[in-house]
Parts: structure tokens; sequence; C-alpha cells
């Protein structure tokens, strides 16, 4: 038996969250789907405090915001359905789920895909050796299991992600023997660089990891020297004796369901990977299929919030057809705070990837 | 654009009060020199004396003259870049006001060691006061004495080992 729904909504993050919130104003029997026992995405396992502005619950650490959000849902609206995984996309309306039991089939007018990100993996010898973790699930065990992933670690990678999860693993008294970056400059803001500094901890920039040893599990990792050609330098080989690796070396957007939809899918550098075409409404070339959060290239939490804002607004408002002049000043308001996020030098280089993927209003 | 490969900012770069040596109050140290989108220090600044203007991703302004050390800006920021400093809180000490999100915390009249920017120690400090408040997202602000020299080195500290 097929359900049907007005809204399915596939990813349970701060876009799908935040779509959820906002279509369930307008409208109801919306669908949220996560693979995860309980929503939130990445969310849940921020302890940090967030940036952006006021509106952007700026300075609320994330897993509040995600308490926030989950609490200004209306629960006779919105159904979610966690530990479900959507496996395959059918035309045109068509989505099947995975539950832990059994494949089900749903429908619906309109579908949100919030589907986030996958890590990045980076090659080095023994780069399979246990002890070696992507920053999520370091983040994963530590902040949602309450598991001392490590009694220490070398961070490899120094975006924002890997300066924020080596700050969160020394709360949970964990040493940092340092972060890699093989990039001349530190990729993370400076505030969260300032505080691993302050705090002793050592960041290498222009360097790579060359490979991980030990017996059973990691026991060392051997670092070196990357010259302007990006090659290791021999000669700089540097031993670090640590019993994890933590890799945070970028996200690629999750968009295979996207794919097998039907939707445009074009490739930008600067949202890290293949990325759905979408207009400013965040639908993508197939009319009532959305696009929002990391899915449509990799940005911040703030920015995915927003996305799904404007993709759970406009579904809605697609159905209901409610009144236009709210619907249009929402859609202002929102436009507004994402352009404005979307300057300076973090935010400029997602506003000139969201340029190549952009379509113009049908 | 040195910062960016170690972390370490140009203190230059930081607007101090003109008479700041002089100075027997506490007043703010925004060491936030990065356009990245955040404005709550100024959103949350009671008296007006901290503004962004234009896009959010610009880099906070402060009046020196409208603030009243309240501290809430330290609790607020979420990249824990401010920091109030009086530099002539008693003859020979300065005063530093830390956000710092560690457990244990230290406790009132301990000794702590001293740390700046880069890492390095300089001795010793004593913690004067240590304040949690739920407003600020349970970032505690703990206030150390350290000598007057100091007050413009130290941005971290760390409990010795008893």
């Amino acid at each position: 038996m097929t359900e049907n729904y007005n809204i399915v909504i596939i990813g349970g993050g701060p876009a799908g969250l935040s779509a959820a919130v906002e279509a369930s104003k307008y409208t109801d029997k919306i669908l949220v789907v996560d693979e995860n026992p309980t929503p939130g995405g990445q969310l849940s396992k921020q302890t940090h405090k967030f940036f952006g502005s006021k509106n952007h619950y700026a300075s609320t650490r994330g897993v509040n915001i995600c308490s926030t959000l989950i609490n200004s849902i209306d629960k006779n609206k919105v159904k979610y359905m966690g530990q479900t995984s959507a496996v395959g996309f059918y035309k045109p309306d068509n989505i099947v789920l995975e539950t832990e039991e059994k494949l089900i089939s749903v429908k619906a007018h309109k579908f949100i895909f919030a589907t986030g990100a996958m890590e990045n993996m980076v090659s080095f010898e023994n780069n399979d050796l246990p002890g070696i973790y992507g920053a999520g699930a370091v983040q994963t065990l530590m902040n949602l299991y309450g598991v001392k992933p490590a009694d220490k670690v070398l961070m490899i990678g120094a975006g924002n992600i890997g300066l924020i999860v080596s700050y969160q693993l020394m709360q949970a008294g964990v040493k940092i023997a340092g972060v890699v970056e093989a990039a001349p400059g530190i990729g993370g803001y400076h505030v969260h660089a300032a505080k691993l500094r302050r705090m002793q901890v050592p960041i290498y920039t222009s360097h790579t990891i060359l490979g991980a040893y030990g017996k059973e599990s990691v026991e060392k990792a051997v670092i070196c020297e990357v010259g302007s050609d990006w090659q290791p330098v021999s000669g700089t080989e540097k031993e670090i004796n640590v019993d994890t690796i933590c890799l945070a070396v970028g996200l690629t957007p999750s968009v295979e369901l996207l794919h097998q939809a039907g939707c445009g899918i074009k490739y930008a550098k600067e949202l890290c990977g293949y990325v759905p075409l979408h207009d400013k409404y965040m639908e993508t070339t197939v009319p009532g299929i959305f696009v929002a959060g990391d899915a449509s290239g990799i940005e911040e939490a703030s920015a995915a919030m927003l996305e799904g804002r404007m993709a759970g607004l406009k579904a809605a408002y697609d159905i209901e057809k409610f009144n236009r002049s709210e619907f249009i000043n929402e859609v202002e308001h929102i436009e507004f705070e994402l352009k404005s996020l979307r300057t300076g030098p973090f935010g400029e280089k997602a506003a000139s990837g969201k340029k190549k993927i952009f379509l113009e209003e049908r | 654009m040195d910062y960016k490969k170690t972390g370490i900012i140009d203190f230059s770069q930081v607007k101090l009060p003109e008479n700041w040596e002089s100075m027997s109050k506490f007043f703010p140290v925004i060491e936030c020199i990065e356009k990245i989108p955040c404005n709550p220090c100024a959103y949350s600044c009671p008296k007006g004396a901290i503004t962004v203007k234009g896009d959010i991703t610009n880099t906070p302004e402060i009046e020196f003259e409208k603030c009243n050390a309240c501290t809430i800006c330290v609790g607020k920021c979420p990249g824990l870049a401010i920091f109030l400093v009086n530099p002539n809180y008693s003859e020979n000490e300065a005063a530093v006001i830390i956000p710092y999100e560690f457990h244990p915390l230290p406790s009132e009249n301990d000794d702590v060691i001293l740390i700046d920017r880069k890492g390095n120690e300089h001795g010793k400090g004593k913690v004067i006061s240590v304040k949690v408040n739920k407003a600020f997202e349970n970032t505690p602000l703990v206030t150390v004495l350290l000598p007057k020299e100091l007050a413009m080195k130290i941005r971290h500290v760390k409990i010795s080992k008893k």
C-alpha cells in the first residue's frame, strides 16, 4: 500500500528540520525521513556556539538549536521516521523507503531532498588501520553516545570541522597532537584556530600525512611538509605518536537520489562537487523536487537552515496557495539573509558556486 | 595574512582605547579581525557599544566610552574571541576575564598557569572569580589576576597540577 503525503522531506538535519518547521506553518501531511534514530543530523553533535545572526540562532549551541527546531514542529502535521533510508525515486512522485523491517512506497506532491553530504577520504599508507576515523564518527561517539573516542589524536584538516572537532575532543579530555593541513593556510575561521593555538596545539600548515603505523591499530602517524607543487618534501618526515587519526578533509554533496530523479546536475568546485541546479526557491529542474542544505553545495549550517526554510515555504505555497504577499515577504527575507551570509572571504566562495548552478525563474 | 598560516593574529590590528595603559577599569578586547558571518556581540550589547555595520560578515566596531564592562559579549561570542582587560586592577596587577569551556573549572583563589596566544606559559596568576551564566550558553567566565606587563598577552589559563 502506498502512503500519500503533501511533502516528503529526505533528511532530518538542519535543512530538513527547517523545511519541516516552515512548511508545517501552512500545510500538513508532511513526512521527514532520516537514517538516524533521532532527528537533528549534524546539529545534534554540535556542542559549540553557532555563528551567524540572531535570526539564525547565533550564539546558541548547535545541540540546543536542534531541540528548538524539533520542539517548534507541530507533531500533528509532521511525521518523523527514523532509521529509515530513502533508497530509490520513481518518477513522477514515488519514493521507496527502507525501514528496519521492510520497504515501503510513499507518494507526495512535493519532495525536499536535504540529504546532506559525505565525508571525504584521503589516501595515505595504511589508511584502513583501526583508529582512523572521520570527524563525524568521532563527534557521534563523543557527543551523542558519550564515548571518549581516543586518548591522543592527530587531526587531518584545518577547515572549520577539523578545528572545531579538535576543540571538542580537548573538552572531552583528549589530547590533540596537532592539526595537519596540506594548504599553506588554515581553511577555517581564525577564531577557531586561535582557541587551539592558545591551548598549545600546533597547526602544521603545508603538511600532509604519509602513513599510519601500528601493530593492530594506530600507534603513530608520519607527516611531512608539502612544497608549493603539493608534493611531499623528502627529508621533512616527522613521526607523531597518537592512537587515533581523525580525518576532516572536506565533504561531498550527496546527490544520488536527485540524480536518479532526473534533476539537472552540474559540477561546481566552490560547492565541493556535483550539485543539482536550482532556482531561488531551491526547486530543481524537476518541478516539485527541491533541494536544501549541503546537498545543494557545502556551506555552514546557518545557510542550510535558511535554504530549508525557503524550500519548505515554496513547497507549502505551491500546495496551499496561501496569502501571496505573506509568501513574497518571507521569500525576500530569507533571500536577504542568505545573501548577507554569502559575503566576506568565506561566503564569497559559496556565492560564486551558487551562481554557476542557478536556475532563472521558470 | 600571517594569521592564516599560524593561527596567531597580529595584535596591532586589534583596537584598544587610546589611553588603555593608564586605565583602571575593564574594557573589551575584541580579537576578531576576519570577515566571518557573525554578530552576536553587537546585538547582545545592552549599551550599543559594539556594532556590526552593513553585511553580517563585517568585523565588529567598538566604542569604548559606551561600554560598562557587563561581560555579556564575552559570554556570547561564539569564537571566544572577546576578553575584558583591566590593565591596572591593583597597584601591581592587571585582570583579564577569559571565556573558559573546560572541566574541571578553576576555583576562586586557585593559582593557574598563564598562557599566551601562542600557547607559551608565563608563570602563574590567581583566579578571583568564576561565573557560569545560562544566558551565555554556560560559557564560564574566569577572571584572573596577572602581572601588568602580561595584560595584553595572556588569553588562556591552565589548572596547575597539585
